[in-house]
């Protein structure tokens, strides 16, 4: 074995941050470990970025002999916001051009609009990776100036600066005039990039070059790169266009098949748009294993249902199926459309995938062959009861398949009944033989299995006229699963009969779940009588009932102001929530809202604001506002400023 | 409930939210802006059971259902990807068996004993594999190795040693004809011979050979279960590959402490391709070998 590499990354990791340490923290980013380079990096972009600090950094980013150094303090420099500014913007005019080089580059990730002048002045500089350093800082900057200056370079007798200027109008999403960009479609040194923005232009004439760079073997994967400007399929007009620039290609497969797994994020996405174009439903492996990061797996997902039953068929081929091999997402993909899919040629293989020995793979046969209607997929379904995890899907699988086939599907699933009873066959015994379930969901209610017993509960009410009768017995069980099943039941049975008292001796229950499904029920049959209940259990210490407790009230349109009240400063976050949503037209509630933008938690931050956004004054804008740029969480920010907008325009 | 259809079904990024900080809180797992594709496909199948119309249904039913923990963890099983096959990752196998096994037949020759755990072992395939791996080179050696999962249903599937195409598609047909022999239930083949005379395509469902089960013992164990670990010997391997990466850091530090606990001094921990302690503030140290990078506990 060879010598270990010594580590200080624990001491490190445990130092706390204070004026004391950071000599120490500063001192690390000349560590040779880069794992405690970058976490002394981590460390320190989260202090205060005084005039000393920023003055330490700087001078490292001058020490030549440690190019680690170097970089681990322009990591810093780059999180450390406006203070850094100023004195990068005097480094620009540093007579080294690296530190030129290195405030450029630290520009591109501070992205402040107040370095766009000397960035537009640094375009000039006697260095060229200056100048492309530069270059690169506006696009990530963004803005008017910006863009004007990247313009300018498209013409610049240096391909680096051109490049540059491509790179980032493309990633400030502007499109370059036309007439710029045709020279450096053919330029090999600017072929690439000059691609990239073609697919920003939307104009009849940019399609027919992307089409033209397909044809061609030098340029067709810049042409990939194009298409991956759109995030969607190829607009139908474009399709047959596509497709007959592939038809005297020999190695349109490969060359796709290469592009959908490769590395590369720009030709994959291309690819994915091209597929559907080629018509080569054998490709589906290698689109669902294209999906990676959301855009790319919601396109992916639509070329996949383009590809159709033929690209079902291909994700099911092999022993052991193809799509055994996709990494997560694409499995995950590949089994969408594969459902969406499903038809009766597809049984075969999914009987096959079903003992294919992956468990997640078994789940999507289960389901998917219920959607085939076929009725060749109602034995292995009914096979699987005796599989517990499976059954649920065999439930599912069946009931959608007793659509077509109802009497197969009873004939099939009856002789499982005659035997031990299972949870899901009760359940799909219930939905699929209608009024002949009862005898079957009578026997159940008694069976020693408590699930059991519950699922029939749950079933019985659809099924048969007495079935009043048969939950009332529910209503005692001594499991009280079986209890909140039958509670649960009541709630259908619709007002006018007589579930309501039922529903009352549930409200008395001593188990909180079949409490809180009681609740439900109540609201769900308009019962009203039951309000002083109601009121009771809305102050419950189970904080499940006081939530169905506040729902139903609510919904009965009962819900008291001195309720809101005290579900508003509860110990649970969840009433709280419930309290702020519920109350939202409540003056109760709209005083507290404003308090409540300042809470410890995001979600509670978010429900207030959505309470003044429905409720509020327009002068809670104020408070929105400052909610907003107080608010550290990115989701809940998001999520406030939708609230601010909501009120702005109400 | 007819009307129902997962695939509608859509995880909101405020449900994500909500429920990776109650994942979080509670297990340690993190649940991932990028798993939620997935967690929608996943757990859709788990709302319609418990008839819930949405996730924030979800997230109350796991908060304060009293069947809610065990939901937490059916959810956690789910998100989790128990997918795995035998001789995963050939090349860091090939370092094992190259370089870190000739090194414990050095070190441990004198108690001519080894442990190893895999830790995560899913449905069993990875602890098969080194029982693969290491009998042989170890024969006459007290051989120990241990699978732990927290997935009930997992570990009953590595019990049962019987795997499908799927399990069995890294293997070649002389690994199959060696390690692995037709199932009972399968008389067309258990008629027609040793697994060896399968074709090379054919991957019907096979058992490993009683030689190779025999080494290898399974428990259920929750890696955060510190408490639950301290029972376990001092191993002089532990493999936990592809687990790590769904723990936030402060459950990785836990974990890694703990692994830390229970390797003998000099003991070696090896991790997935894509995992590192890097933020894990790790009190191992790192070693590079010719064919991987492992983390060693320091010897005194």
């Amino acid at each position: 074995m060879t010598t270990s590499v010594p580590l200080r990354f624990e001491d490190l990791d445990a130092l706390s941050v204070d004026p004391t340490s950071l000599p120490v923290i500063i001192g690390a980013l000349a560590h040779e470990s880069w794992r405690v380079r970058r976490l002394a990096a981590d460390k320190l972009a989260q202090v205060e970025a005084t005039p000393q600090l920023i003055a330490s950094l700087i001078f490292m980013l001058g020490q030549r002999g440690d190019p680690g150094a170097r970089n681990a303090a322009a990591m810093v420099l780059g999180q450390l916001g406006p203070a850094a500014v100023d004195p990068l913007i005097q480094l620009l005019a540093h007579p080294d051009p690296d530190q030129r080089k290195f405030a450029a580059d630290i520009f591109g990730q501070l992205k402040k609009p107040e370095a766009v002048p000397a960035l537009m002045a640094a375009l000039a500089d006697v260095d060229s990776n200056v100048q492309a350093a530069a270059a690169e800082a506006l696009g990530r900057t963004g803005g008017p100036e910006a863009i004007r200056a990247l313009e300018g370079l498209l013409d610049s007798t240096d391909p680096l600066l051109r490049v540059c200027s491509l790179e980032g109008l493309t990633s400030l999403r502007v499109a370059p005039p036309l007439t710029k960009l045709r020279g450096l479609l053919v330029n090999p040194l600017t072929r690439r990039s000059a691609h990239r923005s073609l697919g920003l232009v939307q104009h009849p004439t940019a399609w027919a070059l992307v089409v033209a760079s397909l044809q061609n073997q030098r340029t067709r994967d810049s042409a990939l790169v194009a298409l991956s400007a759109r995030t969607t399929r190829l607009p139908p007009d474009l399709e047959p266009e596509v497709a007959l620039a592939l038809r005297h290609m020999p190695d349109v497969r490969d060359w796709l098949a290469d592009a959908l797994v490769g590395d590369d994020e720009g030709p994959r996405m291309g690819a994915l748009q091209v597929v559907v174009a080629s018509g080569d439903a054998t490709l589906a492996v290698e689109v669902a294993a294209a999906a990676l990061g959301p855009q790319a797996t919601r396109l992916a997902l639509d070329v996949l249902l383009q590809l159709g039953l033929a690209g079902a068929q291909a994700l099911l081929a092999g022993s052991p199926p193809a799509l055994v091999h996709l990494h997560r997402d694409g499995r995950a993909l590949a089994g969408e459309a594969i459902l969406q899919l499903a038809s009766p040629v597809l049984v075969e293989p999914l009987v096959a995938l079903m003992v294919a020995g992956d468990d997640e793979l078994a789940d999507l046969a289960a389901r998917a062959l219920g959607r085939t209607g076929a009725q060749s997929a109602i034995e292995p379904l009914v096979a699987l009861f005796l599989d517990d995890h499976l059954a649920l899907h065999a439930r599912r699988s069946l009931v959608q398949l007793a659509q077509s086939w109802p009497a197969e599907v009873r004939r099939q699933l009856a002789p499982v009944l005659s035997k031990d009873l299972k949870p899901h066959a009760v359940r799909a015994w219930g939905a699929i033989a209608g009024a002949q379930a009862g005898d079957v969901l009578r026997r159940a209610l008694h069976d020693e299995n408590d699930g059991v017993r519950a699922a029939a509960a749950e079933s019985v009410t659809a099924v048969t006229p007495d079935a009043l009768g048969l939950i009332g017995a529910a209503l005692v069980d001594e499991s009280a699963r079986v209890r909140r099943a039958a509670t649960h039941a009541l709630g259908s049975l619709g007002s006018g009969t007589s579930a309501a008292s039922m529903v009352a001796r549930a409200l008395t229950d001593s188990d909180p779940g079949v409490l809180a499904a009681a609740c439900t029920a109540a609201a769900a049959l308009g019962a009203r009588d039951l309000l002083p209940r109601l009121n009771v259990l809305a102050v419950h210490p189970n904080v499940n009932v006081v939530l169905s407790a506040l729902d139903a009230l609510s919904s009965l349109a009962a819900l008291s102001d001195e309720l809101l009240a005290q579900a508003v400063v509860h110990g649970d976050p969840e009433v709280v929530k419930q309290a702020l949503t519920l109350g939202a037209d409540r003056a109760v509630i709209i005083t507290r809202a404003v308090t409540a933008l300042e809470h410890e938690r995001w979600d509670i931050r978010v429900a207030a604001a959505r309470a003044l956004s429905v409720g509020g004054p327009r002068e809670a804008l104020i408070s929105l506002h400052q909610a907003v740029e107080r608010e550290t969480d990115s989701l809940a920010r998001e999520l406030l400023v939708v609230a601010a907008a909501a009120l702005a325009e109400r | 409930m007819a009307s129902w259809q997962d695939s509608k079904l859509e995880l909101s990024g405020e449900a994500l939210h909500l429920l990776r900080d109650l994942f979080q809180q509670r297990s340690g797992f993190l649940l991932r802006d990028d798993l939620k594709f997935v967690a929608e496909r996943r757990l859709a199948p788990r709302l319609e059971m418990l008839g819930l119309h949405d996730f924030s249904g979800y997230h109350r039913y796991l908060r304060f259902d009293a069947r809610g923990p065990e939901e937490l963890e059916v959810a956690i099983d789910l998100l989790i990807p128990h997918e795995t096959y035998f001789f995963r990752e050939p090349a860091q196998l090939e370092c094992f068996v190259k370089e870190i096994i000739p090194s414990l037949e050095e070190s441990n020759g004198r108690s001519r004993s080894l442990r190893i755990w895999s830790a995560g072992c899913a449905s069993g395939e990875e602890p098969y594999t080194l029982s693969m791996l290491t009998r042989d080179a170890f024969a006459g050696w007290s051989l120990d190795i241990l699978g732990t999962d927290l997935s009930k249903k997992a570990l009953a599937v590595a019990r049962h040693a019987e795997y499908g195409p799927a399990g069995l598609r890294a293997t070649t047909p002389a690994q199959r004809a060696r390690f692995f022999e037709p199932t009972a239930d399968d008389p067309v083949r258990s008629n027609s011979g040793p697994a060896a005379r399968l074709k090379p395509t054919e991957l019907g469902r096979l058992r490993v050979l009683a030689e190779y089960r025999a080494p290898v013992r399974f428990g259920q164990l929750n890696l955060l279960d510190v408490a639950g670990a301290a029972v376990l010997p001092h191993f002089d391997v532990i493999f936990c590959r592809n687990v790590l990466i769904y723990f936030d850091v402060e459950t990785r530090r836990r974990v890694v402490n703990m692994f830390f606990d229970r390797l003998r001094p000099g003991g070696l921990l090896l991790l997935g391709h894509s995992e590192n302690l890097l933020s894990a503030g790790s009190p191992f140290e790192l070693l590079q070998l010719r064919g991987d990078l492992v983390y060693r506990k320091p010897a005194p």
